[in-house]
């Protein structure tokens, strides 16, 4: 089932090989997005909270914690804090599973928390699972 | 067999829901789901703050770890259910998805700027409604990570 | 001559008062006296010499000795003959000294009967004998004193050393009696906390504890030492060197501490190492299944089987990385030990493998009631969870049956066993079962890398456990693990 708008995407991750895998599936699970990529966590900060237009704001943000240069667990409150993002849905997606860091990330207002499987066939599975329940069951917030 | 999970206990789902068709029918499809859980019920906002704030001799019993929300309910609107949960310090890392039959923009738009995790619309198809149930299942106990309790799950 | 007679040396030069004497002993009829005259030390002295009297009766007026030498000459002799001085004068000081110096009894000639001589004699014989056991004994204890690698000493009740023996004072450079005299407020001026033990002491406190001394360790154990009334008079204790003991408990600590860090290292380093080898594991995997789906038209079967090829050992590869990961955690000590109950975990583990028991038309069975174990849930979960998935697993019965019960319970151990009428185990193979990876059988026949015994194995052992097993082939095989009790007043490790 596709929509009749690509949804946007925004993927928080350095590793290529998860680049690629993610898209993926997203594209297989008929979900049209367009999948845009920031390495860090500063990448995130501009793209998000740089004052730009409602364009680049996304429908989904899939979001690590443990990024390059910034933690994501402060993006996350960086992000809620911008007025013009502070609603957009944040799905924490992250190798890590301690609860201080789920605590933490529900606290600041993270949409969901999920722990990223490492193997590649729970990653493929939960993928779909996140793009199914966010692109064909809940309801996105409106743009502005 | 390496790490086979064996869940010590339910996760506990409060469904704030005042039509019982609809309750009764979530009731079933959460029951036929994978997931070992536990549904209570609170038909009106104040029964539901009242249950999350553990009144009625309830101080030892375990909070819920997901809240479906419709939000026409009696005697407490459902958005103001929403706005006292995610602003109480104890209640508002609990994940609240609202359940609801409105469609309307205003009403989502004003649930995700009061912090609703989620908003889902309600089918009114039988099948579609069982349909939706199980995906919230399959997102919100089988993938994701729900907060923490204070017993450390 | 009566063997048991006393045999008696006079040495008296005037014959008068010989005669006097000899009269006196032989009238006594109860103890018979063997008499010897001699009337001059010189003869006495060689008397003693050849055959030791049991007492010497000395006159004090004798030709070739005056006063009190006589009594030394005999004394330098044979300090072991008892020496009863005889003299006409009654002279008080004489007898002080007589006795001070040694002589058993001081008797004045004219003034004794038999009765008081034989008595006399006797007494100082006993007396002596006496005075001899008393000095052996002091003699032993000073030995030992000497040879035992303690500290025996005393004060005064102002804390001046009297006494300072043993051979623990070598361990501090002190020879025995060096510091006597000196008081302990200046010997160990600076230690308050041995000069606050003293003065307990002196308060009249029994007092144990450990001390410092010159770098090295004592157990010093003391107490007041009375006179008559019970007023302190001093203090008496005993210090022994426990410095090699202590000094082997902190090697032995340090050891355990080094011991503990190096497997926490391990641990982390064994969990790095396998979470970082899934990340390119995943990438493997996950573009081998993509390669399958987008070139699949373009593929032949050797390409595809090559490709199938890859997926599954990427697939093994990750069992094993997790496998490795899972036995690391649990060589480590379990923090907590809780109750577990066995039964409770052997039913979930029912539900856990529902799907896989219906496959295959299996069951498990418990027989009787299980006792509660001490250990933590997820020990105890893997154990029974991977010992019961080989029984179904190894199976080619119509109806693969796991039993699981108690064989016995005793010294606050259960032992449970988990039997299935499976394939069976060749006793060659029942140690080898228990290596990580190993495996019996070709992977056509059991899928699985063989780690699940080896995880069975830490698990138990590190609860204190042990497991082994039972088992021929096309006989079924029985593993028994054994794991301690919980006890009601039992107190976690």
């Amino acid at each position: 089932m596709e929509r009749f708008r690509p949804v946007q995407i925004l993927l928080v991750e350095d590793n290529p090989d998860d680049v690629s895998i993610t898209a993926r599936a997203f594209e297989k699970g008929g979900v049209v997005s367009r999948l845009t990529v920031a390495r860090d966590g500063q990448e995130v900060i501009d793209l998000l909270c740089g004052g730009d237009n409602s364009a680049a704001r996304p429908d989904l943000v899939l979001l690590d914690i443990n990024l390059p240069k910034m933690n994501g667990l402060d993006v996350l409150a960086k992000v809620r804090a911008t007025s013009a993002v502070a609603t957009v849905p944040i799905v924490m997606l992250t190798a890590s599973g301690r609860r201080e860091d789920i605590e933490r990330a529900y606290g600041l207002g993270a949409n969901s928390y999920i722990q990223k499987p490492v193997v590649f066939e729970g990653l493929a599975r939960t993928l779909d699972v996140i793009g199914q329940y966010w692109f064909e069951v809940a309801t996105l917030p409106p743009a502005s | 067999m390496v790490g086979a999970q064996v869940r010590e206990r339910p996760i506990e789902i409060l469904l704030v829901e005042d039509n019982p068709g609809d309750v009764r029918l979530t009731r079933e499809a959460l029951h036929e789901g994978k997931v070992w859980n536990n549904l209570s019920v609170a038909g009106d906002g104040v029964a539901a703050m009242r249950f999350l704030r553990r009144e009625d001799g309830r101080a030892n019993a375990p909070r819920p770890d997901l809240i479906l929300l419709d939000l026409n309910l009696p005697k407490k609107d459902g958005r103001q259910v929403l706005e006292e949960i995610k602003v109480d310090p104890e209640l508002r890392r609990i994940p609240v998805v609202v359940l609801t039959t409105s469609k309307a923009e205003e009403d989502v738009l004003r649930s995700y700027n009061l912090h609703a995790n989620c908003y889902v619309t309600k089918p009114v198809d039988l099948e579609q409604f069982m349909s939706v149930v199980a995906s919230i299942e399959d997102f919100w106990l089988c993938i994701v990570k729900l907060p923490p309790d204070g017993n450390g799950r | 001559m009566d063997a048991n007679a006393i045999d008696v040396l006079l040495i008296e030069d005037s014959p008068g008062d010989a005669r006097l004497i000899q009269e006196m002993l032989a009238e006594t009829h109860r103890t018979p006296f063997a008499l010897e005259r001699v009337d001059r030390l010189s003869s006495g002295l060689d008397r003693i010499a050849s055959r030791p009297p049991d007492v010497v009766l000395l006159d004090l007026g004798l030709p070739d000795a005056k006063g009190l030498e006589g009594l030394g000459a005999i004394q330098r002799q044979a300090a072991r003959v008892p020496v009863v001085v005889l003299t006409g004068l009654d002279d008080e000081d004489v007898a002080a000294r007589a006795v001070q110096e040694g002589a058993q009894d001081y008797l004045v000639k004219g003034q004794i009967d038999d009765n008081q001589l034989s008595r006399a004699i006797r007494y100082a014989i006993g007396r002596k004998q006496t005075d001899e056991a008393l000095r052996q004994s002091q003699d032993r204890l000073q030995t030992i004193i000497a040879n035992t690698p303690i500290i025996l000493f005393a004060t005064d009740r102002e804390g001046r050393m009297t006494t300072s023996e043993g051979r623990g004072l070598q361990g501090i450079g002190v020879q025995p009696g060096q510091v006597n005299g000196r008081s302990i407020f200046d010997l160990f001026a600076g230690q308050q906390d041995i000069l606050e033990i003293m003065r307990r002491g002196l308060a009249g406190e029994e007092v144990t504890s450990t001390v410092e001394i010159d770098g090295r360790a004592f157990d010093l154990c003391m107490g007041p030492l009375r006179e008559g009334k019970g007023d302190v008079c001093g203090i008496l204790g005993v210090c022994t060197d426990i410095t090699e003991r202590v000094r082997a408990e902190e090697a032995l600590h340090t050891t355990l501490q080094e011991l503990e860090a190096r497997n926490q290292e391990l641990e982390s380093f064994t969990y790095s190492v396998s979470h970082d080898l899934k990340e390119p594991l995943r990438t493997v995997e996950a573009f081998s299944q993509f390669l399958l789906e987008d070139y699949a038209g373009r593929l032949d079967e050797q390409g595809k089987d090559y490709l199938h090829r890859m997926g599954k050992a990427s697939g093994r590869l990750k069992q094993m990385i997790e496998e490795l990961l899972a036995l690391s955690r649990l060589g480590r000590r379990p923090e907590e030990l809780v109750r577990v109950d066995p039964g409770q975990v052997v039913a979930d583990i029912g539900v856990a493998f529902h799907t896989g028991l219906e496959e295959k038309n299996a069951s498990i069975e418990v027989e009787g009631e299980l006792p509660c174990v001490l250990g933590d849930m997820s020990r105890v979960e893997q154990t029974f969870g991977n010992l019961i998935a080989n029984g179904i697993k190894f199976n080619r019965s119509e109806r693969p049956l796991v039993t699981v019960g108690v064989q016995d319970v005793r010294n606050g151990a259960a032992t449970f066993f988990v039997r299935d009428n499976g394939i069976g185990i060749d006793p060659q193979y029942h140690d080898k079962i228990f290596g990580v990876f190993q495996r019996l059988h070709r992977r056509e026949e059991y899928d699985g890398t063989g780690a699940g015994l080896a995880i069975v194995k830490r698990a138990v052992e590190a609860l204190g456990g042990r497991v082994w097993v039972d088992s021929a082939p096309d006989a079924g095989t029985t593993f028994f693990v054994s794991l301690p009790l919980w006890q009601e007043a039992a107190i976690a490790a």
